[in-house]
């Protein structure tokens, strides 16, 4: 007999969401849509806004405009104590005079459950997450990965709608972190809960989250999957902080419905396929993954409607087991990184030798050009 | 070699230090056992007599029964102003909180004959005012500014975070002050009170401009000493002094000394 929770999922809808801490904004007119049982990462640098977004969505900070919904249900005024939001502190939080089994069922006496229901819970949860043997130790004779499993069966024991995590994994070592990230999605998916994970490692927030929003000064930036980030980064601000990219700036010479034709200052123009966010003219950065890019010997046939070439000098290679890096010079002086899978089988390159780095037309990110420093 | 030689002479410096500090009473503790009637060292012989005596006297014991009132009540009063302020500082950030803090801290700073004076200026100027009620007050200014930082001390110990998370689990902010912070700031409450009682037991200068028909312990030891020259008075400093030992050894067992002086 496996006595289980169960959640009602519901969605997240905040409109327009702004925070302001003496006179500073800290979050900026923030839209966000999360599906009922959906999981997102909310991903940024430190002092971006995230724990702030968390503290909103709990009640433990007050917007100074904009909209919070959960479940169809608006919560702006709602007090912390009536919203039924879970949340895992980044310190986790536990109650340190109280033990695991004291931690997990304070909630549900704050709710004001009765001994046998709280019992059938508190069962439930230390099951779930392999806790039984710690029930009476207090908090501060556990390590790190086990508070943090105790910090998560306290905050879904009330059996909360929404679950907000804050960096829940970086107070543990890589190795344990690694193997929490799956557990802890397998554990989110199994009950099914309406969860947002805060971290800013990128790693992290692709392992977890069915989405991932990416946060910069306030700021939703961009969100999307993993693959949408990683592929169609918007600005290079988000292709930056998912993996490592090539960049050109240049402009755009001429364009058709279908392609379009980009000066940067070589003798050859790059090509790049529209669509609908491409601006039609005017200055652009040109993205390439550095895995998207082949070094070609300089006499080898290249289909030049398919792939842009650029010629360039290889100034050093490193061999780092899974994968080689390269790094490359073209004419202008400009640097380009090219990751070739370690097993590669292509023949050996030479430093100083002259390559053409060619890569495919439909791989070609553009997006709005950098504003200039001044 | 050199460097446990360096050690005993440095041993030897603090034990002297000890000594030098508890030297005084020390000889106290000597007279006290004086059979004779007189305040003089060495003791000629060994008596507990003056002990008795402390027992005999009646001012002493009016004395013991205002300063424990004393103790109690401003001790009390001021544990209670003393949360509200620490907690008014540690946890909001209010137009005037610095003053608050300095206006809570400043008795620490003032001597205690002014204070005194001045408290005995604005009885005479209040005169709806009884002599207790004056002396209570005086005892709360004292103590307070300690028993506010101790407090302080104990809650920016705690993560704000505790309060939050109760909060979250279903606590109305009061409960989650009472089921969490209280919990994990009594022991340092506790040592707070202790302190207090000491502080308020023991303060001479101050009380003196202020004490009527019933002097506290301390002032009664001193008006005794003005016309009896037996070492009743040392007898009676003896017992303080091991009450005081005995707190301190008692809060050190329970508590935890460090929580007090951090
Ligand atoms: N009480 C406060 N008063 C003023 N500014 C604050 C306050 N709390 C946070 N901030 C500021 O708000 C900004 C965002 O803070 P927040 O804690 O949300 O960042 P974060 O993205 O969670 O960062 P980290 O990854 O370091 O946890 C920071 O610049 C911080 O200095
Ligand atoms: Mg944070």
């Amino acid at each position: 007999m496996t006595p289980s929770l169960s959640f009602k999922k519901r969605g997240i809808t905040l409109s327009g969401l702004s925070v302001e801490l003496q006179g500073k904004r800290i979050l900026d007119d923030v839209d966000l849509e999360i599906f009922p049982g959906e999981i997102i990462a909310l991903l940024g640098p430190s002092g971006c806004g995230k724990t702030t977004m968390l503290r909103a969505i709990a009640g433990l900070q007050r917007p100074s405009a904009g909209e919070i919904v959960v479940g169809g249900q608006a919560m702006t005024d709602v007090a912390p104590y009536r919203r039924n939001v879970g949340m895992v502190f980044q310190s986790y939080a536990l109650f340190p005079h109280m033990t695991v089994a004291e931690n997990i069922v304070f909630g549900l006496k704050m709710h004001g459950v009765a001994p046998a229901e709280r019992a059938v819970v508190l069962d439930a949860a230390l099951t779930m997450l392999e806790l039984s043997a710690l029930r009476d130790a207090y908090p501060a004779r556990l390590s790190g990965g086990q508070q943090q499993r105790v910090a998560i069966a306290r905050s879904i024991a009330t059996q909360p709608s929404v679950l907000l995590l804050d960096e829940p994994l970086s107070a543990l070592d890589k190795k344990l972190k690694d193997d929490m990230r799956s557990e802890l999605r397998t554990l989110l998916k199994k009950v099914g809960m309406t969860a947002i994970i805060v971290t800013h490692d990128q790693e992290e927030a692709l392992a977890i989250a069915d989405r991932v929003a990416v946060m910069n000064e306030g700021r939703i930036v961009q969100i999307g999957t993993g693959g949408d980030l990683y592929h169609n980064p918007n600005c290079r601000f988000v292709a930056d902080f998912v993996g490592y990219m090539n960049y050109f700036e240049g402009s755009i010479r001429s364009g058709s419905d279908q392609r379009l034709e980009l000066d940067i200052g070589d003798a050859r123009l790059l090509k790049a396929r529209s669509s609908a966010e491409t601006p039609a003219t005017g200055h652009v950065t040109v993205a390439i993954r550095p895995e998207a890019i082949t070094p070609m010997p300089k006499s080898a046939p290249v289909d030049q409607d398919e792939f842009n070439i650029v010629p360039a000098c290889l100034i050093s290679e490193e061999f780092l087991g899974i994968v080689t890096y390269l790094r490359f010079q073209d004419g202008k002086g400009r640097d380009l990184l090219v990751i070739r899978s370690g097993q590669s089988r292509a023949s050996p390159l030479r430093v100083g030798e002259h390559y053409d780095l060619a890569w495919p037309i439909d791989v070609t990110t553009l997006m709005p050009a950098e504003p200039q420093a001044a | 070699m050199s460097k446990s030689s360096g050690f005993s002479v440095l041993q030897a410096l603090t034990f002297a230090v000890l000594l030098f500090m508890a030297l005084p009473n020390l000889i106290i503790l000597a007279v006290s056992f004086n059979p004779e009637a007189t305040l003089a060292f060495p003791p000629t012989g060994i008596s507990l007599d003056w002990y008795l005596n402390v027992f005999r006297t009646p001012s002493f014991a009016a004395g013991l029964q205002q300063s424990v009132f004393l103790a109690s009540i401003s001790s009390a009063v001021s544990l209670v102003f003393g949360v509200l302020a620490a907690l008014a500082i540690v946890r909001f950030r209010f137009f005037g909180r610095q003053a608050i803090n300095a206006l809570v801290m400043a008795p620490l700073f003032v001597p205690e004959v002014v204070m005194g004076i001045a408290m005995l200026l604005w009885a005479n100027a209040v005169t709806a005012i009884s002599n207790t009620t004056t002396l209570v007050i005086l005892h709360c200014l004292i103590v307070l500014p300690y028993v506010v930082r101790l407090v302080v001390a104990n809650l920016q110990g705690i993560d704000p975070n505790l309060e939050s998370a109760a909060m979250l689990l279903g606590a109305r902010p009061m409960q989650a002050f009472l089921r969490i912070t209280m919990p994990i700031i009594g022991k340092g409450l506790l040592g707070a009170a202790v302190f207090a009682v000491v502080m308020s037991f023991h303060n001479f200068t101050a009380t003196m401009f202020l004490v009527g028909s019933r002097p506290t312990l301390p002032v009664a030891a001193y008006q005794y000493i003005r016309t009896e020259n037996d070492p009743t008075v040392a007898a009676l400093s003896t017992m303080m002094m091991l009450a005081g030992i005995l707190a301190v050894y008692l809060m050190e067992r329970w508590i935890g000394l460090e929580r007090l002086v951090r």
